[in-house]
């Protein structure tokens, strides 16, 4: 009994901890983020959640939809795959809401964004010491 | 035939001209980021015989008809910063046809949409000007909607082609959507596995038959829409104004007009399936009401999305629709590639309640549609 308590409580820490996979969130290092939840960075992406605690505007970027960064990010943060997520943001700009996130060809144009824009949050492959890496947190 | 060319070549040369994938015209001015999005599409009609109602209640039929022609043309600018966000919507019906039909104005271009929108926070926006309301699944997007819905719009949003002669219309509109909205307030509220997106708005109303803005005639309404589990959506709309739709004076005016609606959205199995019901009504003129609902299923396999529908409305004050028209309808869209969509339907209607209407000219019960549709948009 005391060894199903202790690995069930194994099991909670562990569905609490880090979820990314294959890529890492990162933003300016000027900003004061350090741990996001899953479900904010969705919602970031989404759209729908536009400003940062401090009113700050979140500016969200991405790579090319052939990007396996992209795929990666997109099916687990996102639970769709870049071309679903490109007929959302098609959608949302033909219907006024705003045009979709930045996109970008390679990890580097990303990180010059980055560094350039207080409010910008973007996806890389391998951590860079000119960008903020933040620690994204799930709960199952 | 000429202008079926025509209309195929713009289609054709706006391909060619804009830019490459489904993205917008992006252009920075200082702190300013703007946004041009288009779209533009070509419809194919064939309808097996054309109902038409005409004076002193009288149903009649023409021949079968058989028509292509560019139907809308959007362009969409956007001006985007911080916090505050600018659209304007130009739209036109026909913009590319050489003739005039019926006496119905082609080419011209009007502002449909031109809003400002302020964001206090996520959960708290102003947005002013004038705008499509909020109501139901497609209010807000009608006219873009065979992009990324169907080329034939339930009927509780659009009224099937040429059931009423145009003298008629204004007083017999079908249309169940309230007017475009003035003034609104809008935000969402995220919950762990739930989102709300809330929308309250104030309108003009409706305006008499003379045209003019009667002072009473001022209309507010709202929509919630709930998203559970990111694939179950619920929607809660209602509008009610001060005026009655029928067309009548102010004097005759019968009290306030209330329009409900309710809606669902499901998807499935991966996106894969999607699953839609929406019901709305509304009561004007205190004595009658009407109401119209839909229920659609659309599979998304990989460029293809086939759909099947079913489509009822019932409008007691109106000579046709008081008999209950249903639509029957299949089809599917075809995306060619980022920039360019194909549609093809087929819609059978029938209107019911035979026993209790006058004979009907032409058997005009039964008719068979064909819509087809090439939309291109960036």
């Amino acid at each position: 009994m005391r060894k199903l308590i202790l690995l069930l409580f194994c099991l909670t820490l562990f569905s609490a901890s880090i979820v990314c996979g294959e890529y890492l969130i990162v933003v300016n290092k000027e900003n004061p983020i350090s741990k996001l939840h899953a479900n904010e960075v969705k919602y970031i992406y989404l759209m729908k959640k536009r400003a940062w605690a401090d009113g700050t505007q979140i500016l969200p970027l991405d790579l090319l939809k052939r990007s396996k960064v992209r795929e990666s990010f997109s099916q687990d943060i996102l639970k769709k795959t870049p071309s679903t997520m490109a007929k959302y943001y098609f959608k949302r700009a033909l219907s006024g809401k705003g045009q979709p996130p930045k996109t970008y060809q390679t990890e580097e144009e990303i990180i010059d964004y980055i560094t350039r824009n207080v409010g910008a949050i973007g996806y890389i492959s391998k951590s860079n010491p000119a960008v903020k890496t933040v620690d994204i947190i799930s709960k199952k | 035939m000429k202008r079926n060319i025509m209309v195929i070549f713009t289609v054709l040369q706006f391909s060619l001209i804009a830019p490459q994938g489904a993205s917008a015209v992006e252009l920075e001015a200082g702190p300013w980021q703007f946004g041009i999005n288009a779209f533009l599409d070509a419809e194919y009609t064939w309808m097996e015989k054309m109902p038409m109602l005409m004076k002193g209640g009288m149903i009649g039929t023409i021949p079968e008809t058989s028509t292509f022609d560019q139907t809308h043309l959007n362009l969409l600018v956007g001006a985007e910063k911080d916090r505050t966000r600018i659209n304007i919507n130009i739209h036109s019906h026909h913009a590319f046809s050489a003739e005039a039909d019926n006496g119905e104005t082609r080419g011209e271009f009007e502002i449909e949409e031109a809003y400002g929108t302020y964001s206090f926070s996520d959960r708290l926006s102003l947005q002013a000007g004038f705008f499509l309301t909020p109501f139901g699944i497609y209010n807000s997007a009608k006219y873009i909607t065979s992009l990324f819905a169907t080329v034939v719009l339930p009927q509780m949003y659009e009224m099937p082609a040429n059931y009423n002669s145009s003298e008629l219309q204004e007083h017999l509109e079908h249309d169940l959507m309230p007017p475009k909205a003035n003034f609104m307030l809008t935000g969402n509220f995220i919950l762990p596995a739930i989102e709300a997106e809330y929308f309250l708005y104030a309108t003009n109303g409706f305006r008499g038959t003379s045209g003019r803005d009667e002072n009473t005639d001022k209309g507010y309404g709202g929509r919630l829409r709930v998203t559970a589990a990111d694939n179950y959506k619920f929607g809660f709309s209602y509008y009610g104004a001060n005026d009655s739709e029928s067309g009548l004076s102010p004097s005759e005016d019968t009290g306030r007009t209330k329009k409900f609606g309710f809606d669902v959205e499901v998807l499935l199995f991966s996106d894969i399936l999607k699953l839609e019901y929406e019901y709305v009504r509304d009561n004007f003129d205190n004595r009658k009401h009407r109401y119209s609902y839909y229920v659609r299923s659309t599979l998304y396999i990989g460029s293809f999305s086939p759909f099947a529908s079913y489509d009822l409305a019932k409008d007691r004050g109106h000579e046709l629709y008081k008999k209950t028209q249903t639509r029957l309808s299949i089809g599917t869209g075809y995306n060619w590639n980022e920039n360019i969509n194909l549609k093809a339907e087929y819609h059978y209607h029938f209107f019911g309640d035979k026993e209790k209407t006058p004979v009907l000219m032409n058997n005009l019960e039964n008719i068979n549609m064909l819509r087809g549709a090439i939309i291109f948009a960036f």
